[in-house]
């Protein structure tokens, strides 16, 4: 009995090796989960398997922007590992079962699932709901991944790409035979800035501004870079002290409480190109007199904006000014801000102090490419 | 331009739908033919409304349906109505009880403006009303003007008393029966009369997503 359940695992292997499925460390995904039709597949079970105990090790890379994997180090959370990645990135997930001595025939296989839970990110929205992880080739990844029988000391690696959302991610992976054990895993999928809690906080209330945007599915959408938060509450007084008599200014959604993909539709997709990484926001330009945006925008671009101005295009449906903190020490003088809904908005910080402003869009008020009559335009009311 | 209909009464508008026989281009071997019949709808307005449309803006031409985007049509049927097409409604606007229209088209309208290219020009497309006035006469108002986009991804259309929600503060904002709006693939925008001595006479509210009629 024992014989043939040794011949029936080694045809397996032999199968395993047509079928292209590489068991060095580093297999191609695709050869390592094989072809699709072959999901979900139940794992053999082999009674009486009665191989040694081994280690379980688990590891999650990312691939850095030139090429290299790097492994993720694990934080703990209630003994749980939490490995913190950045949205849109490849990532490589391994799992291995290890022992120092191993006798032969003694073999491993590993069952993972993954659950999503994109509300850690600030997603409380589930219409559509969150598209399936994927493949770095776009594909769903098979949930769950079930890896084949394989020798012990032998990796199965999977590829996969992290959503451009913010989410955590569960792992549960159901080891058996030589590794028979069950673990789970946590991976934030997160932009690095919101990671550490000294560089990221929420906007406070202050003085010169109001807080909009808040949404049930989006309910906390003022996250950013502490510099970017101290620099937006000094601009609201500094507002408040040159133009007392004005408006306060309107401030609309920075970023998401883990940052990444701010989908303002709820969809789990753009129009936002930024407000990902905690360094924009949209500034109202209804709620600023015309008389008193060139004092605005120079007042913006003085403290470390570059500006944009939307709502000019059919795709933008709101004037606004589109605001990119640009590095520290920089103003925004001469800076181009990068698009965020549309490349041809424009930009208004003039290359000097003293310039005019480049392009009088900058003044007047568009809401989707139409243009809203503001006559009579009353005084400013600036000192 | 414009065709002339040579009546008093409201019958104002036409939709016809045109059917062209596609022979000129046999598909692929095992594929099913596409597109026999091609629709368009044609704007027909009374000579009193025509006349003072001329006399306002003698080179304003009405987008027909071939004007407008692909996906835009799949997003927005088009509902076979006399009253109402992607680029003209016939409503009461101003409360005299006999209709007026507004009209969505173009009439070469080229407006400069400062750029860091320096003054440049731009061609916007034109929203119009013609109101009614006195018994029998009619005048010409601006709804708005809005940055040429071609094609056309923006229907006009009359809404029911409803609700919506502010884009910008995601508050609740009311819905007027009979408030002229743009529905686009996200959202409307509404334009409300204010009345004919108002500054302007249309009001512009600010974008809105998520219009609910009321009681549905």
């Amino acid at each position: 009995m024992k014989k043939l359940l040794i011949a029936a695992i080694l045809l397996g292997f032999a199968a395993a090796a047509k079928a292209g499925i590489n068991f060095d460390q580093g297999v191609d995904v695709k050869a390592a989960i094989g072809q699709a039709g072959d999901f979900p597949v139940e794992m053999p079970f082999i009674p009486g398997y009665s191989g040694p105990q081994g280690k379980v090790d688990i590891m999650v890379s990312i691939r850095s922007e030139n090429g290299e994997w790097i492994p993720i180090a694990a934080q703990y959370e209630n003994k749980v590992p939490v490995y913190t990645v950045s949205p849109g990135v490849e990532a490589w997930t391994t799992y291995s079962c290890t022992h120092p001595n191993p006798p032969p025939n003694s073999y491993w296989s590993v069952r993972s699932e993954y659950k999503n839970y994109p509300w850690y990110g600030g997603h409380y929205h589930s219409a559509p709901p969150p598209p399936n992880i994927a493949t770095p080739a776009g594909d769903d990844l098979p949930n769950p991944i079930y890896s084949k029988t394989t020798p012990v000391n032998t990796d199965f690696v999977f590829r996969w790409k992290t959503p451009a959302y913010a989410t955590r991610i569960t792992q549960e992976a159901v080891f058996s035979y030589s590794c028979a054990s069950t673990h789970v895993m946590h991976i934030d999928v997160r932009v690095s800035e919101s990671t550490n809690p000294r560089q990221w906080m929420t906007m406070p209330k202050g003085v010169g501004y109001d807080l909009h945007g808040s949404t049930q599915a989006h309910p906390k959408n003022h996250f950013g870079t502490v510099r970017m938060i101290n620099t937006l509450v000094k601009l609201g007084g500094d507002w408040k002290k040159a133009c007392p008599a004005a408006g306060n200014l309107s401030y609309n959604d920075i970023s998401l409480p883990w940052g990444g993909l701010f989908d303002i539709n709820y969809n789990w997709q753009p129009p936002h190109e930024e407000h990902k990484h905690g360094i924009n926001i949209d500034v109202g330009k209804r709620q600023v007199v015309k008389s008193n945006r060139e004092k605005l925008i120079r007042m913006m671009c003085d403290a470390g904006f570059a500006v944009r101005s939307e709502g000019d295009l059919e795709t933008e449906k709101r004037g606004h000014y589109h605001l990119t903190l640009q590095p520290p020490g920089q103003t925004g003088w001469g800076r181009t801000a990068p698009f965020d809904m549309d490349p041809l908005g424009v930009n208004c910080c003039p290359a000097n102090v003293g310039d005019p402003i480049p392009d009088s869009k900058c003044v007047d008020l568009y809401d989707g490419g139409e243009y809203i009559p503001e006559d009579p335009v009353p005084p400013s009311d600036c000192l | 331009m414009f065709r002339k209909l040579p009546c008093s009464f409201a019958a104002l508008f036409l939709l016809c739908p045109v059917a062209v026989v596609s022979s000129d281009k046999t598909p692929p071997a095992g594929q099913p033919r596409r597109g026999y019949v091609k629709y368009s709808y044609q704007v027909i307005l009374p000579d009193a409304m025509l006349n003072a449309l001329k006399e306002h803006s003698p080179a304003f031409r009405i987008f027909g349906l071939e004007d407008y985007d692909g996906d835009f049509r799949k997003s927005a049927p088009l509902t076979f109505s006399s009253t109402a097409c992607y680029s003209a409604v016939f409503t009461d606007i101003n409360g005299d009880n006999r209709d007026d229209a507004v009209l969505f088209g173009e009439a070469d309208l080229w407006i400069e403006h400062r750029s860091v290219k320096g003054t440049v020009k731009e061609e916007y497309f034109s929203t119009l009303a013609v109101l009614s006035e006195g018994t029998t006469g009619y005048r010409v108002v601006q709804v708005s003007r809005g940055i040429a986009h071609r094609p056309v991804k923006k229907g006009l259309t009359v809404l029911a008393a409803g609700t919506a929600v502010d884009d910008w503060y995601r508050t609740t904002v009311a819905v007027e029966e009979g408030d002229l709006a743009w529905f686009m693939a996200e959202g409307v925008h509404i334009f409300r009369w204010r009345g004919r001595d108002a500054i302007p006479e249309f009001e512009v509210l600010p974008p809105l997503t998520s219009y609910q009629r009321k009681g549905k």
